[in-house]
């Protein structure tokens, strides 16, 4: 199981935020419809007004953002693997196959999500918007001609606000659908969605190909025109060779002599390789892991080392620093040091570098 | 602990925030509300001379008219003034909604309590501003016949008795010499006793508005504004504004509550956007015939039933504080009290059925209040102001001409042997003596008639506290039920949609409940 990165943080927002403006807008609907009682009339029409109004606002931040970042398109419709969706829910989830679509960052939806989101952003919600606003200023339009009548309106907002709970019901039980029943809900809040390994590294490759499209890098065929599939191809071709390097590169690092070390953030030793251990050997540091990266330092050095530890926190580089090794019996040796920060979930987690033997 | 605290900057924070204003703004607040307490009420001058000490009256009246000569011989030009005013006449012109002009009068308009005065002036002209009143000879041109001390009596001890004469126990230069403003007390020795007794006919004037609570009425309660019947009803020349709805058609001459307190009086800009729809007293009077009950239901056509040969009269406890009467005299009643009006639109005209109108529905409406909906959706165009006012609907059952398909006036007040059916429980010699006084003919045949007449409520307004509330219309147990025009939200819903809706919604739980059971079967 990996996690992989779904959801911004605006886009968190704005979900939960919507979650409870329809929640709110149901229950004080519904009670100005005279379905029950429970706020008083008046004071369920003065929240109800308050969140539509709200919602209102809401929902113009969320159609700029569809529409500046272009993320408009995943909510278009499509018939691709639209049977093999449906098919997945009538027949696949009960023998546990694998999902036919995969989700990512920048195309969230299965192709039978689009079309229900399509319906619910571009029809549902701007009918019960039209209607709502009716509503709300059909004293006003009274002023004016003959104004218009107030039943088809608040008619079609009920009708409208039954089709948004139906909704809300299927969506909160779709969402047990996901690698675990808890997965999509967690990640709406976190915005990690726990995947399947395969399915994380869909994800990644499509997350880093929409970013790269961001970042305005365009592939051009002979004819001088923009070419997607060769795009594509070289996206794949990237990916696979800066895989390749990695892995190149980590058993080219186990050949060497270069010991490797790994210091969490709070300064303690989380991982070193065979050549560190050997070129420790003669010291008495024992087995670094667990232990404070401060080992084997004499006082006169121990702020020099925190001072470059701390920068190294705050993102800076070292490159071939000479560092003394305080052995057993007493004599000293030389390497030198390149460190840097290392990541994780964007932010700096401690530092890893190498040490070369100088003898 | 960095993701938690991600987690509660990113939604929870926000949430609190949002959702506490959506919770506690209120936009509905009126910036700067009218305010009350800078209402003016008119202030009379004081009396600008002492009667007692009037030589014109150091004297000991025998009759009212001698009463009436010593007034006018200073008070010159009232006499003219005052015999131009319906008090006297008894009779007005108004003009129909479609422009003509019509006689209204207590003489040519039925009524479904004691149905009208033509051959029962004796009795009925207890309430004329006159002195003698007993049949058609009265001689409306004299003006010693004019009664000032019926509404200018000060001291409370003066009374009328048949004919409208005073009655003899009245001292009456001790009257004569304390004259005054009108106070509750002159106007609601008629006004509170229409139909026969207090309170009988409008169920919201009543006697006790005259030392009432606020919880009665705001406006006349003893402990607030205390105000006289004269600072709403204005008067000028002894023309007095207010109309009553079953002797007018038109809107001219009505009082208002705006005659005080504005249009936009609310702090809430819904509730002023309300008036635009709804009268003042729609909210404002939510129960009347409050202190004493009212007279719903007069059913004529039970009268004449006697025990042992003689007339009798019954009175039983039904539901509530409601009394079921019968009297061999008048039929079958019903009194009630605390009771919620009725509503209806009304624009401020009216039809009235007169005497000579044929029926031409069961039950008829004696007056039909007119205004609709549709006719108040533009409420700033005063041609179409149709608002939702509150009445007490009277219903009853009355006789009519069998073969003419009219109203009968029936005699019912004279001695033995007159054709008076109180006294000869006949209702065909009833019948023609009163349609013979009234000038119409009589067929011979009479039966009854279901009929309803609509009073309009205005008075006893309760405390603010005490108005209807939202729910008293939006709700499925609407005040408004009866008007079915139009949509209104709380009240009205569509079957087709609300039933849809809810099979809809059982469906995707069916489906969402379906599934996964499949799925946690599919596992094992």
């Amino acid at each position: 199981m990996k996690k992989v990165y779904i959801y911004r943080r605006f886009e968190r927002f704005w979900h939960w935020t919507q979650t409870l403006l329809i929640l709110t807008l149901a229950l004080t609907g519904f009670e100005v419809h005279g379905s029950f009682s429970l706020f008083g009339f008046q004071r369920a029409v003065l929240i109800h007004d308050n969140a539509a109004y709200t919602y209102m606002g809401l929902l113009i931040l969320i159609f700029f953002w569809l529409f500046i970042t272009g993320e408009w398109r995943m909510y278009m419709p499509t018939k691709k693997h639209i049977f093999d969706q449906v098919e997945y829910y009538i027949h696949g989830i009960f023998h546990q196959a694998e999902h036919p679509t995969h989700k990512t960052m920048f195309n969230k939806f299965n192709p039978l999500q689009k079309g229900t989101y399509f319906a619910l952003d571009f029809v549902i919600l701007p009918v019960m918007v039209g209607s709502g606003i009716m509503y709300l200023f059909f004293s006003d339009s009274l002023k004016f001609h003959n104004g218009y009548a107030l039943e088809p309106i608040a008619y079609v907002h009920v009708a409208g606000a039954f089709i948004l709970i139906g909704f809300v019901i299927a969506h909160v039980y779709l969402t047990t659908t996901g690698y675990k029943p808890m997965s999509a809900i967690k990640a709406m809040i976190t915005g990690w969605e726990e995947m399947s390994d395969e399915e994380a590294e869909v994800a990644v490759r499509e997350n880093i190909r929409m970013l790269m499209r961001f970042s305005q890098r365009k592939i051009m065929n002979a004819d001088g025109e923009e070419d997607d599939n060769m795009f594509d191809v070289s996206l794949s071709q990237e990916i696979d060779h800066t895989k390749a390097m990695m892995i190149d590169f980590q058993k080219k690092l186990k050949e060497s002599n270069v010991g490797y070390f790994k210091i969490d953030k709070d300064g303690i030793y989380v991982e070193v390789n065979d050549i560190w251990r050997e070129l420790y050997s003669k010291t008495d540091v024992g087995d670094p892991i667990g232990q404070d990266y401060r080992l084997n330092r004499k006082a006169e050095d121990r702020k020099t080392v925190e001072t470059v530890f701390a920068q190294i926190l705050q993102g800076k580089t070292i490159t071939g620093s000479l560092v003394a090794r305080y052995n057993s019996d007493g004599s000293k040796s030389f390497h030198t040091i390149s460190a840097s920060p290392f990541y994780e979930n964007n932010k700096i987690a401690g530092m890893e570098g190498y040490i070369i033997d100088r003898g | 602990m960095k993701k938690i605290i991600q987690i509660i900057l990113v939604i929870v924070i926000p949430e609190i925030i949002i959702f506490s204003i959506i919770g506690i703004y209120n936009p509905d607040k009126v910036l700067m509300p009218f305010d009350n307490s800078k209402i003016q009420r008119v202030q009379h001058d004081s009396m600008p001379a002492d009667h007692a000490k009037f030589e014109e009256l150091q004297q000991d009246f025998e009759t009212g008219q001698q009463v009436t000569e010593a007034c006018i011989s200073c008070h010159t030009e009232r006499g003219k003034e005052f015999m131009k005013t319906e008090h006297w006449k008894w009779v007005k012109t108004d003009t129909t909604i479609s422009g003509e002009m019509i006689e209204l009068g207590k003489e040519n308009v039925p009524n479904n309590f004691c149905i009208g005065i033509s051959s029962n002036e004796d009795l009925c002209s207890k309430c004329h501003a006159g002195y003698g009143y007993e049949d058609k000879k009265f001689d409306f041109t004299d003006q010693n016949n004019i009664d000032c001390l019926a509404c200018h009596d000060n001291t409370g001890t003066y009374k009328k008795g048949r004919k409208g004469n005073p009655v003899s126990t009245v001292n009456l230069s001790i009257v004569a010499q304390h004259v005054g403003y009108p106070s509750r007390d002159n106007c609601g020795s008629c006004h509170y006793k229409g139909g026969g007794g207090n309170n009988v006919k409008h169920g919201d004037l009543d006697q006790a508005l005259n030392s009432c609570s606020r919880e009665v009425d705001v406006h006349m309660a003893i402990d607030e504004a205390n105000m006289e019947c004269t600072e709403c009803h204005t008067t000028q020349n002894h023309k007095i504004t207010g109309n009553v709805y079953t002797l007018s058609t038109s809107n001219d001459n009505r009082s208002s509550c705006t005659q005080c307190h504005t249009a936009t009086p609310h702090k809430s800009k819904t509730l002023n956007q309300h008036f635009e729809q709804i009268a003042c007293q729609t909210c404002h009077i939510p129960t009347y015939a409050k202190v004493n009950p009212t007279k719903i239901y007069w059913d004529w056509s039970t009268a004449g039933n006697f025990i042992d040969g003689k007339p009798y009269h019954d009175e039983e406890h039904i539901a509530g504080d409601s009394i079921i009467e019968y009297s061999s005299k008048h039929g079958t009643a019903i009194f009630a009290k605390q009771l919620a009006p009725e509503y209806v639109w009304f624009n401020g005209n009216s039809e009235i059925h007169l005497f000579d109108d044929k029926i031409t529905e069961s039950p008829l409406v004696l007056n039909k209040l007119l205004g609709n909906y549709d006719d108040n959706i533009n409420p700033k165009d005063i041609e179409h102001p149709s608002k939702i006012y509150p009445v007490k609907v009277m219903r009853g059952k009355q006789i009519y001409d069998y073969n003419y398909k009219t109203l009968i006036q029936p005699h019912t007040v004279g001695p033995k042997g007159s054709g008076a059916y109180w006294s000869d429980f006949d209702w065909n010699t009833s019948a023609k003596t009163g349609m013979e006084a009234l000038g119409l003919p009589y067929s011979g045949k009479y039966d009854f008639v279901s009929t309803e007449s609509y009073w309009l409520l205005n008075h006893m307004v309760s405390p603010k506290e005490e108005a209807l509330s939202c729910e008293s219309c939006h709700s499925r147990d609407s005040r408004l039920s009866a008007l079915k025009s139009f949509y209104l939200p709380g009240r009205d819903k569509s079957k087709i949609v609300d039933i849809g809706g809810i099979l809809f919604l059982i469906l995707v739980v069916l489906g969402v409940g379906g599934h996964s059971a499949l799925r946690i079967l599919s596992k094992k």
